[in-house]
């Protein structure tokens, strides 16, 4: 084993605890906001804001994500595109409904009529 | 090589470009996405749809400083994970031992945790049938547990009997901790997001 790969090594182990740290701290960060309220930016839209940094630095620095190839960015775009619809699905939810809870049909009888 | 022999274990297949075991895990990693997705689209659905005032702060129902600091404990995990894979590269069979193996110790004591807090909860007649937010804590985190304890016990089995292929094929060893620690970095990362979800809003 050559001296340039371990120094390489050695580098990367350096980056990764770096990156633990900012981690720790983030989360830490996120912890003390939810403690102080905010009426111009709600709460969970700060939470979740630190989280999303904290999940590109585990899939950045981590995972190695941007050097993987293109098979598996392909494979996480398309997860990424159906995780999207998902969450959408709670806007068209809101759009159906608009803002009422969700609605609970009655029960139906055996002659087909609805139970009053 | 036999031509009963599986290729591309230890070497990268031209046409995908990853050799086999990471392929697989990634996409393992895709469908866990959207498991774990679903769970959230529900809970966004369900929160949204709750009459106002209902929906209870987590911070009210479950201990913050408890969490805070088993995610602590999971994060350090992760990293100590990266440290036993730069071992391998290394070819330093003591400290990945050590590290692989602080790996498998954190990933207990965040169980432990976790199992302490489900105990306060019942304790308190906190049960998943109380109200839909604790139905969703105890199924997500549930769900998340069932995780943590699945790499529990590939990085034991990694850590012990295992680890003779360190001798064997230390090519493909190394791989296998990195296909193991590539799942274990979504675990965390599921957690990032389940703390704030559950437990700061």
């Amino acid at each position: 084993m050559s001296a340039d790969h371990t120094a390489d090594v050695q580098k990367e182990v350096r980056l990764y605890i770096a990156v633990f740290a900012a981690v720790a701290i983030l989360t830490l960060a996120n912890v003390a906001a939810s403690y102080m309220t905010s009426r111009a930016i709600p709460g969970v839209t700060i939470a979740m804001m630190i989280a999303a940094v904290n999940a590109v630095l585990v899939a950045r620095y981590f995972m190695h994500l941007p050097s993987e190839g293109r098979i598996i960015r392909m494979v996480l775009g398309i997860t990424a595109l159906f995780f999207v619809v998902l969450m959408l699905l709670i806007v068209f939810a809101m759009a159906n409904e608009q803002g009422a809870p969700l609605q609970v049909p009655p029960p139906v009888q055996e002659s087909g009529h609805h139970v009053s | 090589m036999s031509s009963a022999a599986i290729r591309y274990i230890d070497s990268v297949r031209p046409d995908t470009g990853l050799y086999n075991g990471k392929l697989g895990v990634w996409l393992f990693l895709a469908s866990e996405a959207m498991l774990f997705g679903a769970l959230f689209s529900t809970y966004a659905l369900l929160r949204v749809g709750a009459p106002a005032g209902t929906w209870p702060v987590g911070a009210s129902v479950l201990s913050v400083p408890l969490a805070t600091v088993n995610t602590m404990f999971l994060i350090s995990s992760t990293v100590t994970m990266l440290l036993a894979w730069a071992a391998c590269k290394t070819r330093d069979r003591a400290k990945f031992k050590l590290y692989l193996g602080l790996t498998v110790l954190l990933g207990a004591v965040f169980l432990a945790v976790k199992l302490f807090e489900y105990n306060l909860k019942f304790h308190h007649h906190l049960y998943p049938s109380t109200n839909t937010f604790l139905g969703l804590y105890f199924t997500m985190t549930g769900l998340h547990g069932l995780h943590v304890f699945g790499g529990i016990v590939v990085n034991a089995y990694l850590w012990g009997p295992g680890s003779k292929m360190w001798d064997t094929a230390p090519d493909q060893f190394t791989n296998r901790i990195e296909t193991a620690g590539l799942y274990w970095h979504f675990v965390d990362l599921v957690w990032i997001f389940l703390f704030p979800v559950l437990y700061l809003t």
